[in-house]
């Protein structure tokens, strides 16, 4: 298994290798540059020029591209064009935001789809499977932007039980240890910033959560539900085990490995891609934060940014990959 | 015996739907615990009322005096020499001041940090006096170096300052054209601080009322060169304290202040860049103030009771430039045909919804030196098909018109104004084809003239009308690409009297100048002028002694909170 672990943490580089060169290829297609995003109606030639010339624009692209990749080599991710702040601290500040919104959603998503996947394959041909499965397909279908306005009027406004937006209140602070609000107010033991960070999170991450609580209980069922035509499913029911049992016991067990990976890609996409929920709850995240990178043509942010992305989400996959191991002792033991 | 024979052994295990709702069940006590107390009532601050922030109040004392203003996007940076967009300028412009600012209600000049100045006659030397006793937030005291300080690391000169290039650009002293104006910036004493211009620029002293010309502390910015932009000193009537980005920017009332310490002891900055939900927070009493108010709800907001909304026309114009190098926009005929045939007051109340006045001209009603005597070209399309044959066009003819797909802040929907512009030329025999590119790119194109109709606008820096006419009408700007003058237009009369201006120091004279300018953009018509968007603010009843500023800047200084220690 090490040499398995070992091989795919090699492969990582060629990977991110590939997506770097894409990303840069991408962005320095698209017509337009910072400078005169930066300098709006007002850029007169001089202007430009020498902007341009300082924000290193005039160079080649391969000299470009070099001086990313060399920065890169040392730890630097180089310096947003538009804000001059780090690059790297720009992502720091924003991932735990962007980290807690994602683990929330998919804490929501996984008990609920993997709840309402196991209840439909249990259930198969009923009233109840096709009601879970109705209800994954409008969760999958709405818009999240359209969904969490009205989660925010109705929660927010109507019923005044949940703020719409922000993490906190203005105002309140919560002591920064993790970056993850609601797990420092526990950890610093401050339980009036729990509870408002949780009241924060609630709104968004069940609006984040709908589309992959869908995917993966679609994943479940139909998974759980070829478990079941098992031989052995035969053979636990016909020794007497009770349905629960048969369904928990064996066959979720061992049709756990495609939830699994749908588990691992889904958290990888929300990582960087929760950008309509970021930018409709106010939510200070990455997603939104690169988004407006691309339009502002900052090609160092978008470089770096879509880079910490592409890598967060490999690594959330071979650790999902590795974790096939530990769980199915076929694939440990070589077959 | 069968296997149907065989009946299974019951087994207590917990059902998975029991499990399940137990989990359900679980997470629901969590979310309803943080809305118990952690939701909308237990506030911190900000909140609907007085009482209630009183009531939050741990440890006694009075609760600070707390306004939240909440805009769309966040700031890019707090220096202000480096950044250009309107969000930081709007928290740099409470933090940091400079010699001169504008007077309140107009965009004419009055003393800030400087009590008074003198120009030589030629207008090549300016000599200001600075105000005495002025502190910084972290208590360098100002004087003549800091001044110089802040001026120097801008200059583009050799030997460079030593904070030149460091931590960035600064786009507007170049856009402002800076350094062709200024040669050199020395001290005469610790108090005093002398100019020398390389040419007589009567809209340089404007220029000092802007933020990026605004004093920084050079014991700050040693301190932390490349962090400046984020760890802000000045010496305005609010200081710095945090900025959790993304999210929010809290200042707070800076008791120093040599104009006397701020009634507002905190003030914080939230971004919420949705327009619809900043709405419902700023109705729902989160917000105390705030902008980007979307036309369909300043009605609501007006008829609400709870809120005051201000509003006052933007130092912006948008208008539809025609290509004067290209036919057949080069006759004056067809330009003004082009005038008469759009409906411009139709626009503004579809497109606008009311939130604009219709644009005479390229000036601003707010700027000093608009010509109120100018009337726009009534909206009349039988003359301008009179117009059309007489150029040589009895049925018309095919062109372009260009827009940008995006909002700007001087038109908010550019693709439906295309849309009805269109429409309206059509009506008198012009069939124009729309042609649409991401405002990047649309700017490049048409600054290279590729247009034959375009859609554009501008938004003032200074107040001073040079900024307007010279940028977008001149005929040296004209002369090269990119031009801001994407009419292209190079009429001798109008270069001359912008010259003039540019050049007197005399402020009646420019005034004469600037209003005679106007009338011969109308006549020469190298624009069809469409609106001067209002800018809107609105607040919570509470909120009083705002007044909007021509220019947009927010300011905080005189502003009370009803209600207070109540």
């Amino acid at each position: 298994m090490l040499a398995y672990a070992g091989r795919r943490l090699l492969l990582l580089v060629p990977t991110l290798l590939a997506i770097s060169v894409a990303v840069f290829l991408l962005i320095h297609l698209i017509p337009g540059d910072p400078a005169q995003v930066m300098l709006g109606e007002r850029a007169t030639p001089a202007a430009l020029a020498a902007l341009r010339a300082e924000l290193g624009l005039g160079d080649p692209l391969w000299v470009q591209y070099g001086r990313f990749l060399g920065g890169l080599l040392r730890g630097d991710l180089g310096r947003s064009l538009k804000t001059h702040e780090k690059v790297s601290q720009e992502i720091a500040v924003r991932f735990p935001a962007t980290l807690e919104l994602a683990l929330a959603a998919m804490g929501i998503a996984a008990i609920g789809g993997i709840g309402l996947g196991i209840l439909a394959a249990s259930r198969h041909r009923t009233l109840i499977d096709q009601l879970t499965m109705g209800v994954a397909v409008v969760g999958v279908s709405m818009p999240i932007f359209w969904l969490g306005l009205m989660l925010m009027l109705l929660f927010g406004v109507q019923l005044g039980w949940l703020p719409i937006a922000g993490r906190l209140d203005t105002g309140l602070t919560v002591e920064r240890m993790t970056g993850l609000v609601t797990l420092d107010a526990l950890l610093t033991g401050d339980w009036h910033g729990y509870r408002n960070a949780l009241a924060h999170l609630a709104l968004p991450a069940l609006a984040l959560a709908t589309i992959p609580m869908a995917v993966i209980a679609r994943m479940t069922r139909s998974s759980v539900l070829e478990a079941l035509r098992q031989d052995y499913v035969r053979t636990a029911r016909a020794k007497g085990l009770a349905e629960p049992a048969v369904v928990l016991r064996h066959a979720v067990r061992n049709a756990f490995l495609p939830t699994l990976t749908v588990l691992g890609l889904q958290f990888g996409s929300l990582l960087g891609g929760a950008i309509i929920t970021e930018t409709i709850f106010a939510w200070p995240g990455v997603g939104r934060w690169l988004l407006l990178a691309v339009h502002a043509r900052d090609f160092q942010a978008v470089q770096g940014g879509v880079l910490v992305i592409a890598t967060t989400f490999v690594v959330v996959n071979l650790i999902v990959d590795l974790g096939y191991s530990v769980i199915d002792p076929r694939v440990r033991h070589g077959q | 015996m069968s296997w149907s024979d065989v009946r299974p052994l019951r087994t207590k295990v917990r059902r998975p739907e029991s499990l399940l709702s137990g989990v359900w069940l679980s997470l629901l006590a969590i979310i309803l615990a943080g809305c118990q107390s952690g939701g909308r009532d237990e506030r911190g601050v900000g909140g609907r009322g007085g009482s209630e922030r009183g009531g939050s109040e741990r440890g006694g004392g009075e609760a600070p005096a707390t306004l939240v203003f909440g805009r769309g996007l966040d700031s890019v940076g707090l220096d202000p020499a480096h950044e250009v967009d309107g969000e930081s300028f709007k928290v740099i412009e409470s933090l940091f001041e400079g010699l001169v600012r504008y007077r309140e209600g107009s965009t004419e000049i009055e003393p800030a940090l400087a009590t008074r100045w003198e120009m030589s006659a030629d207008g090549l030397t300016w000599t200001f006096f600075l105000r005495q006793g002025v502190r910084f937030h972290d208590g360098t005291p100002l004087d003549a170096v800091a001044v110089i300080f802040s001026f120097a690391r801008q200059m583009d000169r050799h030997p460079p300052h030593p904070f030149h290039q460091v931590g960035g650009n600064y786009p507007f002293w170049r856009a402002m054209g800076m350094d062709d104006v200024v040669a050199d910036v020395v001290a005469a004493d610790s108090l005093t601080v002398v100019f020398s211009l390389k040419k007589p620029s009567a809209p340089f002293l404007a220029n000092l009322a802007m933020p990026f010309t605004s004093v920084v502390s050079p014991t700050a910015v040693a301190a932390a060169p490349e962090d400046f932009f984020k760890h802000p000193v000045g010496t305005g009537s609010f200081q710095f304290v945090e900025w959790v980005k993304d999210d929010h920017i809290t200042l707070e009332g800076f008791a120093g202040y040599w104009g006397g310490k701020p009634t507002i002891d905190r003030l914080i900055f939230s971004s919420i860049p949705e327009n619809s939900v900043r709405f419902l927070a700023f109705t729902q009493g989160d917000l105390d103030g705030m902008d980007g108010i979307v036309p369909d709800d300043v009605a609501a907001l007006e008829r609400d009771p709870r809120f005051t909304l201000l509003r006052q026309p933007g130092l912006n114009v948008a208008y539809v430039a025609m290509q004067c190098e290209k036919p057949p926009f080069d006759d004056v005929r067809v330009r003004r045909a082009v005038n008469h045939a759009v409906n411009r007051e139709g626009i503004i109340h579809a497109l606008y919804r009311g939130l604009g006045s219709v644009a005479a001209g390229p000036l601003p009603p707010t700027i000093w030196g608009f010509n109120s005597q100018l009337t726009p070209y009534p909206y009349d399309p039988a003359r301008a098909r009179e117009l059309l044959a007489e150029a040589g066009h009895p049925n018309g003819f095919e062109t372009t018109l260009w827009t940008m797909t995006g909002p700007r802040p001087y038109m908010p929907e550019p693709q439906k104004v295309a849309q009805a512009v269109q429409a309206d030329l059509a009506q008198v025999g012009i069939r124009a084809r729309i042609v649409s590119y991401e405002w990047g790119t649309y700017l490049d194109l048409v600054q290279h003239g590729k247009h034959d109709l375009c859609l554009l606008g501008w938004t003032g820096d200074n107040g001073d009308p040079d900024n307007f006419l010279y940028a977008l009408l001149d005929r040296d700007v004209a002369a090269a690409y990119p031009s801001t003058n994407v009419a292209f237009y190079k009429g001798a009369e109008l270069h001359a009297l912008i010259m003039e201006a540019q050049r007197s120091l005399d402020h009646e004279r420019r005034v004469a100048c600037y209003v005679e300018a106007q009338e011969i953009a109308r006549r020469d018509a190298p624009w069809c002028p469409l609106a001067h968007m209002t800018d809107v603010i609105a607040f919570q009843r509470r909120v009083r002694g705002f007044t909007m500023h021509p220019t947009g800047q927010l300011r905080f200084h005189g502003v009370t909170l009803a209600g207070e220690g109540s």
